[in-house]
């Protein structure tokens, strides 16, 4: 169904979806090149 | 036995293609208004002669094509192989006219390569390109990247029954809202809300690195558009090397690994679904194999010894793994680093994230991590029945937006597409090698390509033999298109000449 609510409610919700993903990548980024280095012992 | 197309088949294809290409002819407008604003008279010709060609390719159709019929299933998947195929090669006319390319057929390289999210390029001296045309080389990443149909959807096309296979021939499998029309509209929602954002951070930090102020929104807008895009054009020909700026490295290579996520993915975070971040198997999948290739390019460069220190290794080695793992092709080094100093198992690391890829339904190519999620999810399933007791029945579920019960139709499509990747990236690669390319090189191109990166090794360039130049073309097309298009063209073609 389609997103019936205000547009503010639902404008918080997109800016808050966005703050999550770039806190995710930030977190893959950080996960993949630590455990990176320490594997190969660097 | 095949079943002969009829005109009324035809006429479907051709209105259909010919609003495509009408749309292609729209976008052009905005590099219209560019040179307009920056008094760049040829290049406002150029754009005005290529507009007068896309709409009288579009129109032409529209009035030879003429049809009330709606598009059923079987023709939605022909129509989007074909106006891909008819955009790029009318949308390439401004290219040509510039006098960067050295033939029609490398402004066609080019625009395929812009429309796929690639970033291969055949242009020459891209220091000195026009505003116009760095614009449009950008933008045209943006439309290609949401898919041009998903742009026709939004803005130019009522929905019918097959418009569903057209948006899904796009390699977008997934629909976000229940009618496809709003699903497209919700892809443009994202991907213009990120278009602000990305444009004025991105901005922002070209400022703060002293650029004046219109070359600071200028070249925050085209390289926000190419890394969203998993792109990889940029209008420098250091690339992103040319910024020497880590805040702007940084920025851009967060906007990329986001542009590579499922839009799916995007709407369920969006609209209130924060779980699906690290529960969707594709994150999980990236997650891992992004670790594991950034293992072995790391092994590579320590060998190597290139890299002294952790910052170094971040800025340079994860940096590109990262560009090659979403399909983007942004790099701080040049190709020629990769052969005389990373070395053979470095470039290993990044041939092996290019042909993963990112995310399906996303603007990234390669087999995808929901592919490569199944299969291991297959494997894994198939292990535990092998240890299990004859009359224990074993569930395999995996988790996208929902939950879903792993099943052999889910196998035998990953498996098959990622198989169609494997013989278009071997395929390059041979016919690299037989142009006398050193093997690595030519597959490491040949990957990029396929799976529509943009990172090149040496090989790809003005001077390359031009049966590799077509080759490259079609690489581009049939990676993005995720092959099943171009299998319906290929059959409608055969159908139409010995069908019955």
């Amino acid at each position: 169904m389609a997103d019936k609510r205000p547009g503010i409610a639902r404008h918080k919700d997109f800016a808050l979806g966005m703050a999550v993903e770039v806190a995710a990548v930030l977190i893959i980024m950080a996960v993949a090149f630590l455990f990176g280095l320490m594997f190969v012992g660097f | 036995m095949l079943v002969r197309p009829r005109l009324a088949d035809f006429r479907i294809i051709g209105f259909y293609t010919g609003t495509v290409v009408i749309g292609v002819g729209l976008l052009m407008t905005v590099p219209l208004v560019v040179a307009l604003a920056f008094g760049e008279w040829n290049p406002f010709l150029d754009f005005l002669i290529g507009m007068s060609c896309c709409f009288s390719f579009g129109f032409g159709l529209h009035i030879l094509c003429r049809s009330h019929r709606p598009v059923d299933w079987n023709h939605g998947l022909v129509i989007t192989a074909v106006s891909w195929i008819c955009a790029v090669f009318v949308g390439a006319v401004p290219h040509y006219l510039s006098g960067h390319f050295g033939s029609f057929l490398d402004s066609v390289f080019d625009l395929m390569s812009g429309f796929t999210t690639t970033g291969l390029t055949l242009l020459q001296d891209l220091d000195h390109v026009s505003y116009a045309l760095n614009t449009w080389r950008h933008f045209l990443t943006f439309a290609g990247g949401q898919g041009i149909i998903v742009v026709a959807l939004t803005f130019l096309i009522k929905g019918t029954a097959g418009i569903f296979k057209m948006y899904m021939a796009e390699g977008k499998e997934e629909q976000l809202l229940p009618n496809v029309i709003q699903t497209a509209r919700a892809i443009m929602l994202v991907a213009l809300s990120y278009m602000v954002i990305g444009t004025l951070v991105l901005t922002a930090i070209a400022l703060g690195e002293g650029m004046e102020p219109v070359r600071a929104f200028l070249h925050g807008f085209w390289v926000f558009l190419a890394a969203f895009s998993t792109a990889g054009f940029a209008p420098q020909s250091a690339n992103i090397g040319y910024y020497r700026s880590t805040p702007f490295e940084l920025a851009t290579m967060i906007l990329f690994i986001i542009g590579s996520f499922n839009f799916a993915l995007h709407w369920a975070v969006w609209t209130g679904k924060r779980r699906e971040i690290y529960r969707n198997i594709e994150i999980v999948s990236f997650v891992i194999t992004l670790t594991l290739t950034f293992v072995i390019v790391a092994l590579g460069l320590v060998k190597a010894g290139i890299y002294p220190d952790a910052a170094m290794m971040f800025l340079k080695g994860f940096y590109q793994l990262g560009s090659a793992h979403s399909g983007t092709g942004f790099s701080t080094v040049n190709s020629g680093e990769f052969v005389s100093q990373w070395g053979e198992l470095a470039m290993l690391g990044l041939i092996v994230a290019m042909a993963i890829g990112g995310s399906a339904a996303s603007t990234a190519g390669g087999f995808k991590g929901l592919r490569m999620g199944i299969l291991v999810k297959a494997l894994s399933q198939d292990i535990r029945r092998l240890i299990s007791p004859e009359s224990s029945v074993i569930i395999q579920k995996f988790h996208h937006i929902k939950d879903t019960v792993l099943e052999e139709r889910h196998v035998r499509s990953a498996g098959l597409i990622v198989l169609s990747y494997v013989g278009i990236y071997l395929l390059g690669g041979v016919v690299g090698g037989f142009y006398g390319y050193p093997l690595t090189q030519a597959m490491f191109d040949s990957v990029s390509a396929g799976s529509n990166t943009g990172l090149s090794a040496g090989v790809t360039g003005p001077g390359m033999p031009t049966g590799l130049k077509v080759l490259y073309i079609f690489e581009m097309w049939a990676g993005r298109l995720e092959f099943i298009a171009i299998g319906t063209f290929a059959g409608f073609l055969l159908a139409s000449v010995r069908g019955k």
